[in-house]
């Protein structure tokens, strides 16, 4: 195009105006264009070839519930995800009774999950296992809030990746109260709770 | 029996909440061979697939330029708008969008601690450069939102110029209120208020849909009402579209003004032929004298009166929102009790800190309303000017700023291309 | 100006009028028709009670409604009522169900809708399929200055309009928020804002402070807290070395040239009354800083920004200390161990084994004697906090101990005594998650611990000699060395490599990015590669290295006997950036601050900025 333009301007029938029109022109292409180029090339320099993806910070994490209603998604992403490294396999479990619980079985009025998504099962005496649900769990941290006030803190809250649309501004980190919604590089997965402390 | 029971194990939890903060219960002995299973994860979306993602807006934009400029085929672009729908907003789910995008490209400008994925730099910066090659091909249909509009703009209806123009400074605000609250990291409201994601979601909050359906059914009769009146990043792509190099046209070939385009366009991107001579040069003359004399004048009072408001837009900052809560427990010396309270006052920062941070940030707020609002002020006084200013135009061309591009007006010029 | 089926009906133009396009398909037409309708009627129905169904939940949440908790409560009450628990078993099921059921209605209607709609605008299109293209504008040549002043009639109008809501708004709105710049406590600090991302840079960032699987504990945070957040650390200079001890520091804006002989660049210079080889340490605009003598052990208070002497503290009368100090060498002195600050409280040490709190406010917190040290040179173990604990490394000839002492009370939440035999080094922090690992040298062994519960995790035989080098951390690697033994790599506890040549003496290493730095006594100056001890580059310099090496801004510090800071690139290249004095002889360490570097020489405070 360029070109075109610079021979149009040798052109004598074309009058001078335009000429400087064009200059104009050709000056601001070349104005737009380098503020393009330096815009991205700034932010290229501080970029990473990574994606980010939204995680909770469980050692943040609060359990206030806004998980399970701000998600963008119907069924929030967030989902209660069991270390069972942590866990201590214990027969009265803080996040699966509620907390007054008299008979420790299977019993609806005994679950403290609103969903019950939180499964028991039997392992040795004394112990038990607990699984979760996830196409049940809605992300309300109920039983989080039970295992980390009574147990060890092995269930907690985590974003699913599966299931997490990744919006570019998560709706549940504007609501969250304790800033625990993070992103972090997609490499790095998840922000899960490790095994035993020592 | 239960009770014995019960006493033991709150005894053991008594002693144990005493002595240690570690785990509470120790790791159990199993003797029955169980073994202790991993936690399941799904892992995320593979970083190719978000490289296909741009490879994809890349063809995309190749194919719909070639469409507008080369094969003037309004099939064509309509057909890649449909997969754009289907790629960017079934499939994709309309996250990340180059609408969006800006505020990541801002806030990585603003906050050297926020690091940027090179994706996200691809969706914001690919259509601004097509857009300085060929014109708003991005608009045409590779942008998801465009596309939908475009589809459900069953019956158009012209909107006067009068109203057209008033309604066309709604995104220079919105991007200025956008890339400041980007800036800041304090929220992006683009993609907060985005009216059409939802329904690929088929999730939003009530009044997102009704956000959306409302623009929807505006625009069955208002061409593409999100994007000339709502769409901060149509600013930027009007500004490349202006210095385009090649632009599509109307006409194939040769404008014989036959008007019959007149009415043809969806977003009323036609200009005219003007050949009328000035209004009286003196009164002219005097109008834009004393027009350039007040832009320096719109400029100041509108930054001025835009940095007054810094403090109720700062508050949109989760930081200042929660100092602001603070404040007022200080002040009142009670708690409010809310959980962004609670949550504060279990992290052990103390006030005085939060304070300062959120000194800082209204800082922050108080010169970017001020440069905000000189932008505002500058755009407001160019637009008095522009009504004053007329030039010769023969022909009937797309309006390089705000065409987008559609290929709806192809059809309607009745002269054939030249060979 | 609507583009219905007119034809065009103007007719002084050539061209042709109108173009026929396909005017059959009326059949089709009329069966669009209907379809638009009854899809358009579909819509709405759906549409209708989906709004209906999402009131309906708004109302009454199937499973957050309490009616089960309720009956549960009575259940309670009652004496195992067989009848009213098989009750709530019926309801919870039929709420779950409820609810589950209305997640899928949600999703099913919302695919009706999205279909019937696309179903109707398809026939509508269809329907409105003209025949004929065109109609002609009637835009009058003379009235093109009409439409223009009514444009600008109207962008008047807007604009007065938003003029006066932003009015209004900033007159009404102003009175109820707080002006926090008042608040501000780092003016000159052009760090970024504080974000909600900050996250990211503390995950990205080259130190590997953070592994995020090593996330522990954290259920319990809820309990008093009354320390700074790891970002809060990182923002300042709390120990010696800068935050955790690492030696990596996080300001920008450094200067690389300055002279204080002719004060260029010397933003302030104080005399400090007191002998004393501690470095500075930093919170906000708090800088902190110990000397002593014999008799008098003093902690002064600065305004970093101006050098303004906030306070002075003699520390004095502190139960258990001893009337005389015990003897010090020269070169070492009564008040070696630098400070540590929490942002709360400073903390200081002395060679008489007083340990001391203050608050900002310069009163005293509480104070103590740990005993009084059987040290040949003098205590020079500096302090580090790990949260709510002051951690005190404390050798002498007669046993090694580990301290964690309240930061609140100062008193002892755990002590390790160890087995081996006295060093000078100082500690460093190690953040694991909630926890953090305590890398602390001395003879022979480096040894980490459980900063909460002092417990061992790995010891490591590998050092001899009198150990004054601090280890170095990164990339999960910790690095010691000591002269006339070895340089070692360990990485879980396990020797990775070792290397004998240019071993530190007093100094001590920093690792950063994939290097060691090492400096000597002798002027030397090493790049190590951290992953196999190779010898990346090497530099000698006239002057030797007592004041440790540090990373700020990208780049090495080191500091020589004489005053002279040695500049380098750290990175792979030796690449000499400036070697700027302060023409004071200095064994200390800088601190830093943003655009700013603290140097403590032999008399004198420097402050080093524009």
């Amino acid at each position: 195009m360029s070109n075109e333009k610079i021979e149009k301007s040798i052109l004598p029938e074309t009058g001078k105006h335009l000429n400087r029109r064009d200059f104009l022109k050709t000056g601001l292409r070349a104005a737009a264009f380098l503020s393009l180029a330096s815009i991205t090339g700034y932010s290229l320099s501080k970029s990473m070839s990574d994606d980010l993806v939204w995680q909770i910070d469980p050692t943040k994490c609060v359990q206030c519930g806004k998980c399970a209603t701000n998600c963008v998604l119907n069924m929030s992403a967030v989902k209660c995800m069991h270390v069972h490294k942590m866990c201590g396999y214990c027969d009265l479990c803080g996040g699966y009774f509620k907390p007054q619980v008299k008979n420790l079985d299977t019993g609806a009025e005994n679950h403290l999950c609103p969903t019950k998504a939180l499964k028991r099962s039997f392992v040795e005496a004394p112990y038990y296992k607990y699984d979760v649900d996830e196409s049940l769990c809605n992300g309300c941290g109920k039983c989080v809030e039970g295992c980390g006030a009574f147990g060890n803190g092995s269930l907690h809250l985590q974003i699913n990746h599966d299931l997490c649309t990744n919006c570019n501004q998560c709706a549940i980190s504007k609501v969250c109260p304790a800033d625990a919604i993070v992103q972090i590089p997609a490499s790095k997965g998840y922000m899960l709770k490790s095994g035993f402390n020592t | 029996m239960q009770i014995v029971k019960y006493l033991l194990i709150s005894i053991f939890l008594l002693i144990f909440f005493q002595t240690s903060n570690a785990q509470r219960f120790p790791e159990p002995d199993f003797e029955s061979g169980y073994e202790v299973p991993e936690t399941q994860t799904i892992a995320p979306r593979a970083l190719s697939w978000e490289y296909l993602d741009v490879v994809v807006l890349f063809i995309a934009l190749s194919v719909m330029s070639w469409f507008v400029i080369k094969k003037r085929s309004r099939k064509g672009i309509f057909w890649t708008s449909i997969f754009s729908i289907i790629y960017f907003g079934v499939i994709r789910l309309g996250c990340v969008c180059s609408v969006g995008s800006i505020q990541n490209v801002t806030l990585s400008l603003f906050q050297s601690n926020y690091i940027i994925p090179i994706t996200v730099i691809a969706f914001f910066a690919l259509p601004l450069l097509f857009t300085l090659f060929f014109g708003r091909t991005f608009c045409a249909g590779v942008c998801f939102m465009g596309a939908v509009q475009d589809l459900v703009n069953i019956k158009p209806i012209s909107i006067p110029t009068w109203l057209n123009k008033p309604l066309s400074a709604i995104p220079y605000i919105y991007l200025v209120l956008a890339l400041l609250l980007a800036a800041t990291g304090a929220d992006f409201i683009i993609c907060r208020y985005d009216p059409f994601i939802g329904f690929f979601r088929m999730n939003a909050t009530f009044g997102m849909f009704v956000f959306g359906a409302v623009i929807l059914i505006l625009g069955i009769f208002i061409g593409r009402p999100y994007c000339r009146f709502l769409c901060p990043y149509g600013v930027l792509l009007n500004w490349m579209s202006r210095l385009s190099f090649w632009h599509t046209t109307i006409t194939p070939s040769v404008c014989i003004q036959c008007k019959l385009c007149d009415t043809s366009c969806p977003v009323d991107a036609i200009n005219k032929p003007v050949q009328i001579k000035p209004e009286t040069i003196e009164k002219g003359r005097n109008r834009l004298i004393t027009l350039f004399v007040l832009l320096p004048v719109f400029i100041v009072a509108s930054g001025f009166l835009a940095s007054r408001l810094y403090k109720p837009l700062s508050t949109i900052h989760p930081t200042v929102h929660l100092a602001e809560e603070i404040k007022w427990e200080q002040d009142n010396s009670k708690k409010t009790g809310s959980e962004d309270s609670k949550a504060f006052h279990s992290t052990g920062i103390q006030a005085s800190q939060l304070f300062s941070d959120a000194g800082r940030i209204q800082h922050f707020f108080y010169y970017g309303t001020w440069i905000g609002g000189a932008f505002l002020g500058l755009f407001f006084g160019i637009s008095l000017l522009k009504t004053s200013i007329v030039r010769r135009q023969e022909d009937y061309e797309p309006d390089k700023g705000n065409c987008v591009s559609c290929g709806k007006c192809y059809k309607y010029c009745p002269v054939p291309p030249t060979p | 100006m609507d583009t219905s089926n007119s034809i065009v009906n103007n007719t002084n133009i050539n061209s042709p009028q109108s173009i026929p396009t396909n005017s059959g398909g009326v059949r089709g037409k009329y069966i669009a028709k209907y379809m638009a309708i009854l899809s358009i009627v579909i819509v709405i129905i759906v549409s209708m009670f989906m709004i209906l169904n999402y009131i309906q939940i708004k109302v009454h949440h199937p499973i957050e409604s309490g009616t089960i908790d309720n009956l549960v409560k009575k259940l309670d009450g009652s004496d195992d009522d067989k009848v009213l628990r098989e009750q709530i078993r019926v309801i919870d099921l039929m709420s779950r169900k409820a609810y589950f059921s209305y997640l899928w209605q949600l999703k099913t209607g919302a695919w009706i809708v999205i279909g019937f709609s696309l179903i109707f605008i398809f026939s509508v299109k269809i329907y409105t399929k003209k025949n004929t293209i065109g109609t002609v504008g009637n835009i009058k040549p003379d009235s093109f200055w009409e439409v223009k002043s009514k444009e600008r009639k109207w962008m008047m109008i807007s604009i007065g309009t938003l003029a006066i809501v932003a009015v209004v708004l900033s007159l009404s709105s102003n009175k109820y928020y707080t002006d926090f710049n008042s608040f501000i406590i780092n003016e000159n600090i052009t760090e970024d804002l504080p974000l909600k991302q900050n996250e990211l840079t503390v995950i990205t960032s080259q130190v590997d402070t953070i592994t995020t699987d090593s996330l522990s504990q954290s259920t319990d945070s809820t309990a008093a807290t009354d320390f700074p957040t790891d970002a809060e650390i990182k923002r300042n200079h709390p120990a010696f070395r800068g935050p955790f001890g690492l030696g990596v520091n996080y300001k920008t804006k450094l200067p690389t040239d300055w002279d204080g002989v002719s004060g260029k660049n010397i933003k302030w210079k104080k005399a400090i009354s007191l002998p004393g080889l501690n470095s500075p340490v930093i919170w906000g605009n708090f800088l902190f800083i110990a000397g002593a003598n014999e008799n008098t052990r003093k902690v002064f208070c600065y305004n970093r920004l101006t050098g303004a002497l906030i306070w002075t503290k003699e520390i004095k009368n502190i139960p258990g200390s001893p009337a005389k100090s015990p003897k010090v060498t020269n070169d070492t002195g009564h008040s070696a161990a630098s400070l540590t600050t929490d942002g709360k409280r400073v903390y200081a040490i002395f060679s008489n084994g007083d340990i001391v709190a203050f608050d900002y406010e310069g009163k005293q917190v509480w104070a103590k004697n740990l005993g009084v040290p059987d040290n040949h040179y003098g205590h020079s173990s500096s302090l580090q906090f790990f949260k709510n604990k002051l951690i005190v490394q404390y050798d002498d000839n007669k046993s090694c101990k580990l301290f964690a002492l309240a930061t609140q009370t100062g008193e002892e939440i755990w002590k390790t005594i160890r087995s081996g035999k006295i060093s000078w080094a100082s500690p460093l922090i190690v953040p694991k998650g909630n926890n953090a690992e305590i890398i602390v040298n001395n003879l022979p062994y480096v040894a980490a611990y459980n900063a909460e519960t002092g417990k061992e995790i790995w010891k490591l035989d590998c050092l001899t000699g009198e150990i004054g080098s601090s280890p170095a951390y990164a990339n999960g690697m910790v690095f010691a060395a000591n002269e006339y033994a070895k340089m070692v790599g360990i990485k879980d506890g396990k020797i990775v490599w070792e290397g004998f040549d240019y071993l530190p003496d007093v100094s001590s290493p920093v690792a950063y990015l994939d290097y060691v730095f090492f400096t000597t006594s002798y002027g030397d100056l090493v790049c190590i590669n951290q992953k196999d001890g190779a010898l990346i580059w090497h530099h000698e310099f006239d002057n030797g290295f007592y004041g440790s090496p540090v990373i700020a801004d990208g780049k090495l510090y080191c500091i020589d006997r004489t005053g002279t800071t040695v500049i380098v690139e750290a990175g792979k290249e030796f690449k000499l950036i400036g070697q700027p004095s302060i023409g004071e002889k200095s064994d200390c360490t800088p601190a830093f601050a943003d655009g700013m570097i603290y140097i403590r020489g032999q008399k004198n405070l420097y402050c080093i900025g524009k």
